[in-house]
């Protein structure tokens, strides 16, 4: 049976809960832990599916509490007001909105699971990329 | 190799985790900015007011209800007056947190603490100004338990609540992408916003003009050029005419310069700054009318005070309520604790600013040039006392230190190759707080003055209007008596008490009417008193008073004023200026054999005088105007004796109009040209030079592009002059000197227009170019702009009791109640 999805969702909520209660630092945190901490990585994962497993997961919780707050109030309008004020389109405000929670928490998967392979002696076993 | 990969994901880590909480540059913290729940988002979920709500402010003695009208207006029912500042401070803070934190450090001179660097030298003006200094000293001289300290504590009170309240997801826009957190409110921060409109509104630098005219054409010309009296006399006082008076006389010529005084002064003029004429954009109008001129049979008010178009505005409007003791409607400045302009259940009040000369500056001696101590007073070496101002950036780093000299008059600054002085009324302690809070109890225009006589700085024009059907006018504030001629606009010996003031004008003396037998007043910053009737110096330099011309010319010619015509008059198209000028460039063209000027004059014959948003000519007229200033003033600009060039204001257009009636003047001679000219010569070259630069910048006159909103637009910035935030080249109806000016940049305009009917029951009208809340993206944000450029006014809604707002006038309500 595939448990990715429902892997995924945990992780969502995790990134959902985490945002909402405590804002974006807990973005790397919950992706290092579960980098760590997840036995399929110990098992048989790489750094790397981790790292993007985490990156989409805090991408995707991003998105929904941005959706959430456009139901809830005037977004558009607001992001369109940041990308002049940033000079940026407002699909690049919303790219880098995205991009931003992704690269924190691939990076932190990334380096906990590298780190975790290193403190346990796996570098030899398991390849660096997929 | 997976140590280089550990490596490479730590770096990346770290750069990441480094620019989500440290600012890189100007871009914030990007976790703390791009977090969807706490972050820059969250200010498109707190845009809207939550249709019901609660909160605890402490201090409070009794639980506030606040319901919002359709229109944002928040109506505060207390039951004591310091239980309703507290609630205003919290309704404030919750709409304009950031204005109120920005206005406050403007007049504190502590921008840079929010802003950073970019605005030392606009903290360095207000504290080289002496204002913090004022503000403390004026909080120190209020007896703790005065009206006035308490009511600046219950206002801090309630804004600090809504402050200490505030979560994450409300903070708003300007405090992220500034990366700071609003400070708290302190008591003083009240002073320090009432000080910085006095500064806006009570600078003036005719001493610096007057020395550099004098210096390019001899005293006799300078005067004549930059008069004590206006030469067109329409004052507010009514002087028993039926029209406005030409007190023209023969402008002396250009004199050469006056060479001793020029030498003596040279460092001074060089390094002295002119201020710019700010006449059309920083002016108001008001006028009244009594019950036998109006339509209904009732007392007619109307105002609108021009000040700078910001968004959010300047304004907040309100209505505070204690049952039994205080009704009050009106707009509030945020910070202020109570109402400025606006009407209670008896009589409506509105302002226009005086343009009076209350601030005098010295020439001082002082013991050691280069860093002094002490300076010559009486014969006697006087210690000056020190304070040392420290500037710091968002980060609480030092960014400047200055130690700034001050006497028994004032700050001393080193300005060219001497010491001046300055004495200023605005840092003299007369705070307005007390005033402010008495007029909403006032029931009759004798009440109200007063309830005004406390008021000292920034003089204002104050109208009122009561349900007796009186009327009243009169210029509020300090004046300053001087010794000897009493003129304030040349620098004055600094070494003698002799020199300084001697009191102020009493109340009187002070330009005003009651009642008036023409059944109206109308004030529009003119000179506010015929010199004829009262020859004292209260100013120079007065605005031309085309707007009051128009104003009388158009309540003459009505005796039966209505409410419409009243907002009507707001926003009239007409112009007194045009009216004497069209009339000059078209006889003069009349004259002339040249093609190109008849075909000028016959577009400009096609002009009916009107700035009309549609108008195709009104540009001509202007693009004439200026080029006659250029013309004339040739004296000025070219360098004589200086090696500047001109950087200060022309002389005001009534000394034009006071030329036109002495065509052979020598004023009227281009002295870069070979041979002398005369008024026609000019009056046809400047038409003809401005439909080749207006056919030049706008094309031929009918294509189009000579349409008056394509031409002349209102630019209201946001208050960091962001323009994603701001509304910008928008079109409206008036030109400068129309009633509703529209000024060459377009930043500054009537900023409240308000009409009131003092019936049985007291009906308001009014609105302003923005809307009652902060957030931009909030529909309060300038909801009422195109109600503002149409020139159109909304009722305003001024329930008795609370119940009566409910269904669709009622938008939200708050519930405050005392902190537990």
């Amino acid at each position: 049976m595939n448990r990715f999805p429902i892997r995924f969702m945990v992780l969502l909520g995790l990134n959902l809960m985490g945002t909402e209660t405590l804002g974006w630092w807990p973005v790397p945190v919950i992706a290092a832990l579960w980098a760590g901490l997840s036995p399929r990585f110990q098992a048989t994962g790489s750094p790397a599916r981790n790292a993007l497993t985490s990156a989409a997961a805090a991408a995707v919780s991003w998105a929904v509490l941005l959706g959430w707050g456009a139901v809830h109030g005037p977004a558009a309008g607001l992001a369109r007001q940041l990308g002049e004020i940033m000079h940026v389109p407002v699909w690049g405000l919303l790219a880098i909105n995205l991009l931003f929670p992704a690269a924190l928490a691939g990076s932190a998967a990334w380096l906990a699971g590298l780190a975790g392979m290193g403190f346990r002696g796996g570098w030899r076993r398991v390849p660096v990329s997929s | 190799m997976p140590w280089f990969g550990t490596l490479l994901a730590a770096l990346f880590l770290a750069i990441l985790l480094y620019a989500g909480a440290r600012p890189i540059g100007p871009i914030p913290p990007l976790g703390n900015f791009l977090d969807p729940v706490h972050g820059v988002w969250a200010v498109a979920a707190a845009a809207e007011l939550p249709s019901a709500s609660s909160a605890r402010i402490p201090g409070l003695l009794r639980p506030v209800r606040v319901r919002y009208d359709r229109r944002g207006v928040p109506h505060i029912f207390a039951e004591s007056e310091t239980d309703v500042q507290r609630a205003l401070g919290y309704v404030v803070a919750r709409d304009r947190l950031f204005q109120l934190e920005l206005q406050a450090r403007a007049g504190a001179g502590t921008l840079t603490e929010l802003i950073g660097p970019d605005v030392l030298s606009i903290d360095r003006a207000a504290r080289g100004l002496g204002l913090p200094g004022a503000a403390e000293r004026a909080l120190a001289a209020l007896d703790s338990t005065s009206a006035e300290r308490t009511s600046l504590n219950a206002f801090a009170d309630g804004v600090n609540a809504w402050i200490d309240q505030l979560s994450a997801r409300q903070v708003p826009l300007e405090y992220r992408l500034l990366d700071r957190r609003p400070a708290r409110w302190q008591p003083i921060n009240t002073l320090h916003l009432l000080n910085r409109m006095g500064w806006t509104l009570a600078l003036s630098g005719n001493e610096v003009l007057r020395l550099e005219t004098r210096a390019r054409v001899g005293r006799a010309a300078a005067d004549a050029l930059f008069p004590i009296d206006n030469p067109i006399q329409e004052p507010l006082q009514p002087n028993g005419q039926t029209a406005p008076r030409f007190d023209f006389i023969k402008v002396p010529p250009p004199g050469p310069p006056d060479t001793q005084f020029v030498e003596r002064e040279k460092s001074s003029i060089r390094q002295s700054s002119l201020m710019p004429r700010a006449e059309d954009a920083l002016g108001s109008n008001n006028w009244a009318v009594s019950p036998a001129r109006s339509a209904s049979g009732f007392a007619l008010l109307a105002g609108d005070p021009h000040l700078e178009l910001t968004l959010p505005s300047i304004w907040y409007e309100a209505h505070l309520v204690v049952p039994g003791k205080l009704d009050v409607y009106g707009v509030t400045i945020p910070g202020a604790p109570s109402i400025v302009i606006g009407f209670n259940r008896a009589l409506a009040w509105t302002f226009t600013n005086t343009e009076s000369d209350v601030m005098d500056k010295y020439a001082e001696s002082v013991d050691e040039d280069a860093r002094p101590n002490k300076y010559l007073l009486d014969g006697a070496w006087v210690p000056m006392t020190r304070r040392v101002e420290t500037y710091r950036g968002k980060g609480g780093e030092v960014l400047a230190v200055d130690t700034l000299l001050f006497n028994r008059r004032g700050p001393i600054n080193r300005s060219g190759g001497r010491w001046i002085s300055t004495r200023w009324t605005v840092l003299e302690g007369a705070s307005s707080l007390r005033a402010f809070a008495a007029v909403a109890h006032a029931g009759s225009v004798a009440d109200y003055f007063k309830a005004m006589e406390t008021y000292g700085a920034p003089p204002q024009n104050m109208l009122v209007a009561d349900r007796a059907g009186s009327i009243g006018i009169r210029s509020t504030g300090r004046f300053p008596v001087r010794p000897g001629d009493g003129r304030g606009d040349e620098f004055r010996d600094g070494t003698t008490s002799a020199s300084d003031w001697t009191g102020d004008w009493s109340w009187s003396a002070v330009p005003q009417s009651v009642d008036p037998r023409q059944g109206f007043l109308a004030s529009a910053n003119q000179q506010p008193i015929d010199p004829r009737q009262h020859p004292r110096y209260l100013g120079a330099d007065w605005y031309s008073p085309w707007r009051a011309m128009r104003i009388n010319l158009l309540l003459r010619a009505d005796s039966q004023v209505s409410v419409d015509d009243m907002r009507r008059f707001q926003t009239d198209p007409g112009s007194a200026r045009a009216d004497l000028f069209v009339p000059a460039f078209l006889a003069a063209a009349g004259l002339s054999h040249d093609s190109s000027v008849g075909r000028a004059a016959a577009l400009l014959a096609q002009w009916d005088r009107r700035y009309l948003r549609e108008n195709q000519r009104a540009v001509l007229f202007e693009g004439a105007m200026q080029a006659l200033s250029r013309r004339l003033w040739d004296e000025l600009t070219d360098p004589v004796g200086n090696p500047r060039s001109w950087q200060g204001p022309y002389p005001g257009e009534s000394v034009v109009a006071e030329l036109l009636a002495d065509p052979d003047n020598a004023w009227w001679d281009d002295r870069r040209t070979s041979v002398v000219e005369h008024r026609d010569d000019v009056l046809n070259a400047a038409l003809q030079e401005a439909l080749q630069v207006t056919v030049a910048i706008h094309g031929e006159p009918d294509a189009g592009g000579w349409r008056w909103d394509r031409v002349r637009h209102a630019n209201i910035y946001h208050l960091l002059r962001i323009p994603a935030l701001s509304r910008l080249e928008l079109p409206v109806q008036g030109g400068p000197s129309t009633l509703s000016p529209s000024s060459g940049s377009g930043t500054e305009g009537p900023s409240w227009r308000m009409v009131v009917q003092l019936g049985p029951n007291v009906h308001g009208w009014g609105t302003y170019p923005g809307g009652q809340s902060g957030n931009p993206v909030s529909h309060r944000y300038a909801e009422h702009l195109q109600q503002w450029m149409a020139g159109e006014l909304d009722s305003l809604r001024f329930p008795s009791r609370i119940e009566e707002l409910t269904g669709e006038d009622a938008s939200a309500s708050l519930l405050l109640e005392p902190a537990r």
